[in-house]
Parts: C-alpha cells; structure tokens; sequence
C-alpha cells in the first residue's frame, strides 16, 4: 500500500517536471512518458535505494534538458548546448592525457608565450598606460623654461619667476617647484644622511595626496624653512612608527624642524629615493638676492583648472611670463615657459623600450602559435580516419567540431592557466632586476585588466593554433580517410604548415634583427670613450653640516678627510667634486660663461656645466688632460682664480687657438670674476654615452668652496671592499657627519647603459627561444613532407637516383620556405624599421651587415633542421617505399 | 516512371546516414509493435548497453521519426506483462522499413572499406 502511494507522489512529481516539455508535445506524448516512466521507476526501485537515486538524478536532468529543447527557444538549446559543452571538456581532457608528451609540448610551449605577454602588457599598462596614482592625475603638468638661444633646452623654473607665477596664473588651479637635496638629520637615533626635497607649501595639495597621519603643509605658517613632513619609511627606521612623532622636532643642519605629518607608504614623489620634506618659501629666501632669478634650478608641476587644456593653459602663462621679462629684462630676456603633460614627462623615455618589448613578445606567441599549430596539423591524418568512421556512423559534423574545439580550449586553457602564472613570476623577476629603472615599476600590479587581457590573448592564441587543424580534421582529412588515400587533403595540408614555417621564419628573422640591432647599439655605448677610467673607484657623498661654516672651515674639512682617506691601504688617488658623472645624486648646475671683456649680459651668455673639484680629483677618476696641466694642490683662496675647462668649452671660446693661459670669465659667486686656464680636459660623458658633452669649467674648491661634495676614491682593490674603511674614516674625522650614497664607479657606468642592456638581453633571449621553434617548425614540415613522399622519393631511388640528389632536393625544398621567410622578413624590416630606430645608437634599422648576417643565420638554422629528414630520405629503401601503399 | 523511382530513392536517400539512435528504434520496431519501455529494453539488448534512451528523451526521437514518417502510433492496448495496464503502442511504416534497410547496406559497404583499410599491412613502422 505504501509502494503504492509512493509511486503516485513520485508520479505526480514526474508530471510536473513534464510541463518543461511544450504542451503539444505533452498532449501527444505526456501519457507514453508516464507510462515509461512507471515501468522505468519499477525496475529502478528493483534494485535497491542506490539504483533509485541514480534513476531519480538521470530523470530529473534528462527531463529538463529535453524539455527546454524540446521547446526550441533558441537560448534555451544555447544554453543546454553550453552545458554539454562543458561536459565534453572534460572529455577532451581525458582523450588529451592519452598523448601527454605532445600536448605538453604544445601547453608549455603556449604557456611561455602567454607568460612573457602578461608580464610585459602589466608592466607596459602600470606603466604607461595608467593614470598616475594622483586624483584627475591628467591635470598634473610640469612646468619649465626655455630659451633658444641657450640651446633650446629645459630648465627648471627659477626661484623668483616661480613665486611670480604662482597664484597669478589664472589657468591653473596650484602650483609648487621643489628641489632635491639631503641633510644630515641627527637625534636619538644618532645621525643619519636623507634625501629630501624642499617643497613649496602647496607640493601635496598639487598632487591631490593627503597625509596618513598629522596634516599638511599651511601656506602661512612657512617662514623660509620647515616644517617636515615624514615618509613612511623614515617614521619606521628612526621613529617606530610611534604616532606621538607628530608636533616634535628634529634637527638637520642646525636648524629644527616640527613634524607635522607622515605621507602613505605608497606616496613616492618626485621619486622613491626621498624621505622627507620640507616645507620652503621661495619669496623669502630669494628675496635679498635678485640675481637668483637667473638660478633656474627648480622642478616644477602644477595642477591644471578643471576643463583647461595644456595648450590653452600654456598660452596664458607665456603672457605671465612676457610681462616678466619685460619687468626684469637682464635675466628674463629669451625665456619661455613650457609645458607637458606629468606622466609623458615621467614615462615618456621608455615608451619606446616597453613597446618595443612588448612587440618582441607577441611576436614570440605568434611564431609559438604557428608551432603549435604544426603540432597539432600533424596530428590530423590520424585523428582523420577516426573521426571519418565515427561521422560515418552518424556523428553530427556539428558534434565532432565541439570535441575538436573542446580540445582546443582545455589546451588554451591549461596553457592560459599556466602562463598567467609564468606571468607572475616574470613580472615579480623585472621588478627584482628593475629592469632598466623603468619609472613606476613598483606600481605595477596583476589586477582585473591584466586577467581581462590573459583571456582575450588565450581566445586570440587558441583561435589561431586551434581552428586551421580543426577545420582540416573536419574536411580534407574525412573525405580522405574516407577514400582510404592520402591524395589532396594532404597536399593541402602540407601547404598550410609551409605557410606556418614561412610566417615563423619572417617573425623570427624580425625579432633577431632586432635583437642584433640591440646588441650592437649596446656594444657601441660601452665602447664610446666615457673620458673617465670607471675601474676600481668608489664613490660617496658627505654633505657637510653645518650650512653657515666660514670657507676656511668648508675647506680645512675636506682637505683634512682627503689626507686621511689618502693614507687607507689600497687607496691610489682621492678627490672630490660637487657632482659626478653618472651619478644624479649631486648638485649639478650651470652658470653663464663669456670672452673676458665681453659686455654679454648673464641672461644672453651661454652656460657651462660647473664642476667644482678638490685636488686629485681629475686623477681619481682617470681623466685626460690634453694640454696644460691639471689644477695644483697649492691653489689658494687669496691667488687669482683658475680653471681647467673641457675640450668643448675650449672650443666654444677658443675655436682656433689655444687655451692654455687665456683667461675667460664666469657669472659665479660675486658676480662676473675672470678665471685662467690652467689646463684643457678630455669631454666627459657625464650624463651617459647617449649625450653629447656640454660645456664644463672646473673651478678649484679651495677658491670657490661647496658644502656637499662626492668622493671619488681609486684603489688597487676591489672598490666596494673599501667602502668600510672609509665609512670609518670619515666618520673618524668628524663624528656624527656620516657618509652616504656609496657606489662604484663601474656600477654608475654599468647602470648608464641597463635599458639598452635590459632590451637586448630579453630580445636576444626571446629571438634564441624564435630561432628554437623556428628549427623544430622546420623539421616538423619536412620531415612530414619526407614521410608523405617515401613513394615518390623510393621510386626515384629504384630508378637510379643519387641519394646526395635526393638530399640536395629536400635541402632545398627548405630552402625556399626559409628564403620566403626571409624575404618576407627584410621587408618587415625595410617598412617598420623606422619604429626602433629612437632606441638605436651608432646603426640604423636597415643596416646591410645585420640583415644579411642575420638572414644567412636563419638559413642555415633551417638548413641544418633540413638535415636529418633529408638523411632518413635519402636512406629510403625502394622496395620498401614501395610496399608501404 | 524512372523519374518516379528516382525522387523515391532521394526521399529515402535523404534520412541517411541514420543517427544511431533512429537506427537501433527502427530497427527494435522492424521486430514489431512496441510500447516505451518495450523499446528502452529491446535497444538496451540490441545495442549491446551502447545506446541508452532517458526518460526524457525517448519521446523526442519518436516526435521526430513520426513526423518524418518512419514511425506511427499503433493505439492503446494491453500489454502482455499481465498486470493488466494499458500502454501506447508505436509501430515502423513502410517508409521506415525502406529507410532502414538503405541504412544497412550503406553501412554494410561502409564496413567493407573500413576491413579493406584496417586489414593491410601496417604501413609505418
């Protein structure tokens, strides 16, 4: 009884599932499925509660399903064909762990492509493509003059035209100019060197950056310096993170300073180096010296009214600046003011690297494709024949395109699963290298935008190795399996994967151009004669404080520390200057130069690089004096001044004659003073084998005093393992005025090529890997090509042929598809070389040399994969061949 | 007349190849009448467990091979189980009966081409 009225609910249940089915159909049928489905549950419930669950589950889905189909809505059946679809990846799995060396393959093979995309599209779209991390950051300009008469260059802002801007500019809604310096900070934690920016009182409020902790800076509570504010990083080393730090003091070159704030962690502006600031009143401090107003040495940004655009506010601040020179014409005369956008000005030099490096990936994946692609081509004759019975047995076409397709997708899959994390990895390893200092590396993340782009490049690289197989299985490969021959379907085939191995050839021979191109642009930076001998030389700073000492003490002070590090074991030669090459910590700085007894005002006369150098420093840092002699340890403040100038400044002044005794003058310190040559030294790349040298007078520190100054300091040992002994040594001269920024000359060198060295490291890297594929894709094809033609070539042996024929024809038939690739490839070159051309030096895109060596390269690469399948051809037995069809 | 013949090979012509699952029906139902379940069985044994019909779908293929005219219905009787329930008979038309038998003898040659291909010597390796 009980069976019974359990049979009755489970009906009832049953019919209600039936109203998924349409109602004609349940009119005409409804009955016959309750009938079925009695009978059915009958013989479930037979076998016991396990049977009956399974029984239960199968009816309920395969009545929903069919119902909904049976209704033909069409998203209905999209979605139950979805469902299956589903299913049947799983299948392919399966069918796919059955041949797991190839798939492997082909997984790693994508995976490594799909890697070094994600890497470079996260750091190409951190870096260029987002906004900088400041509100309405595409606001934000830098401002700076120019003047062309000086040589068109950009200068910063100075001191006094900044003040007058600020405020009057109508189109902007703040401004602020800051200037990087350090000071030793000292306190409970003993004393520290830090690099620090004077800011104007608005530098946070421009930038749209709220402290973490304490407030900003108030404009009227700025009095010449100060107050503070800290980094995060500075309130952990020296504070501990303790919040009572705000409303306290510190001292740094004897003046104190209130703390009123600590920025966010993430806050690194203008760069990542400084830790804290201070706040600065232009106005006040510049007010006493007029002549300031030629010292363009400041940064500039301001933040744009909202809806004014960069060109409409430049127009309106030229009108500032016009009344400006009019107002103070001896300084201001020539001078414009330009603006540009922030994060062009922070990105804009690696724009050209990032693309070009992110061009090299997706070439990489396009030659992986091509690969896999062949892989899987070679796959089809014998997926054919069993995909030919199975539609012979009626298999929908339909039904076997989603198995192949399933199958594309679970490799694009798993190879797009993998990459991501290849991705990662690669990513995490740039940012370990720095990879070239690209500018905001470290904002770099892996978010939704990165995700959104693995997938469309995982579609992108499935659609591309996938469908051309695919298609092939489906078509030609049935309708010959089909026939039982291996007739046109095969030929047809064989064309398409020459088409890949031409492609690939093309691709690979770009990438290796590119590479070479690189290589050697970096081999022609390293061997440019740098003026100096970078080998075995330390470098530090020492910023002397206090900032009022008399120049008797500046002076007694360093030569008093040179002696010193003069007597350590392994020190050649000790000097100092206020700024050294390559080395952006420093004060550089120009000042305007003229023909003594010129009348030139300082805002008209050209401007000189000033280095400001101790005795021994032309020594220490190998240096070449080409005429006269270097300056003597016996100079004195109270003899006549003297100068060492370079060749370019030599040859600015004295363009026919000689230099040595002349005498030039200089706008520095009191005004125009003449100073004498005493000798002329080789040009200096000081700012890096890319830049011509400019102009430099090198005035002697014992005439012209400077607070900070870098040591350079030659040894017959390994530099870096100096550096202890002479921390020691100068804190042993002065306690509690610490050295700081230690770094080898070799490494400042080292680090003035690391973009070119960075870009031609990934791209020869990336054209071996090219190179690699582009040899198995080679083989693959003929070997293949081999194997398909054992009749034919068989035939001809038994008919007398010369097995070196048979070899010479197989070589060549590889040669042709590579001399198509190569071709193909040069004219890539010749039409898109313009593009790398910025990122060259000393070559351009279509040099002969490379583009032949790197064609007869790809030559013999496919020559040489040619070889073996041209062996086994030539080794095929006529009989044997015969036999075989 | 020849043209007559001619259209009547195309209209049986155009049911080919069969799916699987039509065949095994059609082929239950050559036997004789059958109701649901009697189908369900019968292609469980013909087919050897390869073809399983669901409840769900059973009737959908019948839907389509009534409306393509290969099956009819054959009313409401007894079934022999003795418990004396009546069930829906279906039965194949004569057009079904053509049809099937066009299907076998393609799939009679179609094996012939596949012993001919699987039965040569290996050819590689």
């Amino acid at each position: 009884m009980r069976a019974v009225r359990d049979g009755c609910r489970s009906e009832r249940l049953y019919r209600q599932l039936l109203r998924s089915y349409p109602r004609a159909f349940r009119e005409q049928y409804g009955e016959a499925m309750v009938e079925l489905f009695r009978d059915l549950s009958e013989a479930a419930g037979a076998g016991g509660s396990a049977r009956l669950v399974r029984f239960w589950l199968r009816t309920f889905s395969s009545v929903v399903i069919n119902g909904l189909l049976e209704r033909g809505g069409d998203g209905a059946r999209r979605l139950v064909e979805h469902v299956q679809f589903v299913v049947s990846l799983g299948r392919a799995g399966r069918t796919l762990l059955r041949s797991p060396g190839v798939n492997a393959l082909v997984v790693l093979t994508l995976a490594l492509g799909i890697g070094a995309n994600v890497a470079l599209f996260s750091v190409l779209r951190g870096v260029l493509l987002q906004p900088l991390p400041f509100p309405e950051a595409e606001r934000l300009v830098r401002i700076r003059e120019t003047n062309a008469a000086v040589g068109g260059e950009q200068h910063g802002p100075s001191p006094l035209n900044f003040a007058d801007w600020d405020g009057a500019a109508a189109d902007f809604e703040s401004m602020a100019a800051w200037y990087l310096t350090s000071g030793t900070y000292r306190g409970d934690f003993g004393a520290e060197e830090i690099r620090s920016a004077q800011v104007t009182a608005d530098f946070f409020r421009v930038l749209g950056v709220r402290p973490a902790i304490g407030r900003d800076f108030v404009r009227e509570e700025v009095v010449r310096y100060g107050p503070v504010m800290l980094s995060d990083r500075v309130w952990e080393r020296l504070f501990g993170r303790d919040p009572a730090v705000i409303g306290r003091r510190i001292v740094s070159s004897n003046l104190s300073y209130e703390i009123v704030g600590v920025m966010p962690p993430d806050f690194a502006f203008p760069d990542a180096s400084v830790e804290t600031w201070i706040a600065w009143d232009l106005r006040n401090v510049y007010r006493d010296r007029p002549e300031s107003r030629t010292w363009r040495f400041l940064d500039a940004i301001g933040r744009l009214a909202p809806g004014v655009p960069v060109a409409g506010a430049e127009s309106s601040l030229r009108a500032l600046t016009t009344a400006l020179a009019e107002a103070h014409p001896a300084e201001n005369r020539g001078w414009e003011v330009s603006l540009a956008s922030l994060h062009e000005e922070m990105v804009g030099a690696v724009r050209s690297t990032l693309w070009m490096a992110f061009a090299a990936v997706l070439c990489l994946l396009l030659i992986a494709c091509a690969n896999v692609a062949n892989l899987l081509l070679a796959r089809v004759p014998a997926r054919g024949r069993d995909l030919a019975i199975r539609s012979a047995l009626g298999a929908s076409r339909r039904r076997l395109s989603h198995e192949l397709v399933a199958e594309n997708v679970v490799l694009s899959g798993v190879a797009g699963l993998l990459g991501l994390a290849i991705g990662v990895a690669m990513l995490d390893a740039l940012v370990a290298i720095d990879a070239g200092r690209i500018p905001r590396l470290g904002e770099v993340r892996v978010d939704g935008g990165v995700l959104v782009f693995t997938l469309v490049v995982t579609a992108f690289t499935g659609m591309i190795f996938g469908l051309v197989p695919t298609l092939h299985a489906l078509d030609g490969a049935v309708v010959a399996a089909l026939r039982g021959t291996r007739g046109s379907a095969s030929a047809a085939q064989q064309r398409v994967r020459e088409v890949f191995v031409v492609s690939q050839i093309a691709v690979a021979l770009v990438l290796l151009t590119a590479a070479s191109l690189l290589v050697t642009t970096l081999s022609h930076l390293t061997r440019q004669d740098p003026g100096i001998d970078p080998r075995n030389v330390a470098t530090f700073r020492v910023s002397l404080d206090p900032v009022d000492g008399t120049s008797e003490e500046i002076v007694g002070y360093y030569d008093g520390l040179l002696t010193k590090l003069r007597e350590l074991p392994g020190v050649e030669r000790a000097g100092a200057a206020q700024t050294l090459p390559l080395n952006p910590v420093g004060n550089d700085f120009t000042r305007p130069f003229r023909h003594t007894g010129s009348s030139v005002a300082s805002a008209d006369a050209p401007l000189a690089q000033m280095r400001i150098i101790t005795d021994g420093y032309i020594e220490a840092v190998g240096m070449r004096v080409i005429a006269g002699r270097t300056l003597p340890a016996t100079v004195r403040a109270d003899e006549p001044l003297v100068a060492l100038v370079n060749e370019t400044m030599a040859r600015r002044l004295w363009p026919a004659g000689i230099a040595v005794g002349e005498t030039f003058d200089l706008d520095f310190r009191d005004g125009w003073q003449p100073y004498r040559v005493l000798g002329v030294v080789a040009d200096v790349k000081h700012y890096g084998p890319r830049q011509d040298a400019r102009a430099e007078a090198y005035v002697a520190h014992a005439q012209v005093p400077y607070l900070a100054m870098s040591f350079a300091v030659r040894t017959t040992r390994a530099a870096r393992a100096m550096h202890e002994a002479m921390r020691a040594a100068v804190v042993g001269h002065l306690p509690m005025q610490p050295p700081h920024n230690f770094v080898t000359l070799a490494a400042l060198t080292r680090d003035s090529v690391s973009e070119e060295r960075f870009l031609s490291l990934l791209l020869t890297v990336f054209s071996a890997i090219a190179l690699l594929l582009c040899a198995t894709g080679v083989y693959g094809v003929m070997s293949y090509s081999v194997s398909q033609r054992r009749r034919e070539i068989g035939v001809r042996i038994a008919l007398g042929a010369d097995p070196r024929q048979v070899v010479a024809r197989v070589l060549g038939r590889a040669a042709a598809l590579a001399g198509t690739g190569i071709v193909l490839g040069i004219v890539i070159v010749v039409s898109g070389g313009g593009l790398i051309d910025s990122l060259l030096y000393g070559i351009t895109p279509r040099d002969p040399v490379i583009t032949l060596l790197v064609a007869s390269m790809m030559l013999i690469v496919a020559s040489l994969a040619a070889w073996l399948p041209a062996r086994r051809a030539a080794s095929i037995a006529p009989v044997v061949a015969l036999g075989s069809d | 007349m020849a043209g007559a013949s001619r259209s009547a090979r195309d209209r049986i012509e155009a049911h080919l190849p069969l799916k699987p699952v039509d065949f095994h029906i059609l082929l239950v139902l050559a036997e004789g009448d059958l109701h649901g379940y009697g189908m369900v069985k019968a292609i469980e044994s013909t087919s050897e467990g390869r073809v399983r019909l669901e409840p769900g779908n059973l009737y959908r293929f019948i839907r389509r091979l009534v409306d393509a005219g290969l099956v009819g219905a054959a009313g409401v009787r007894a079934a022999g189980g003795g418990d004396g329930e009546r069930r829906r008979y279906y039965r194949i038309t004569a057009q079904g009966r053509r049809v099937l038998a066009a299907e076998a003898s393609r799939m009679r040659s179609l094996a012939a081409a596949a012993r001919a291909l699987v039965g040569r010597p290996r050819e590689r390796g």
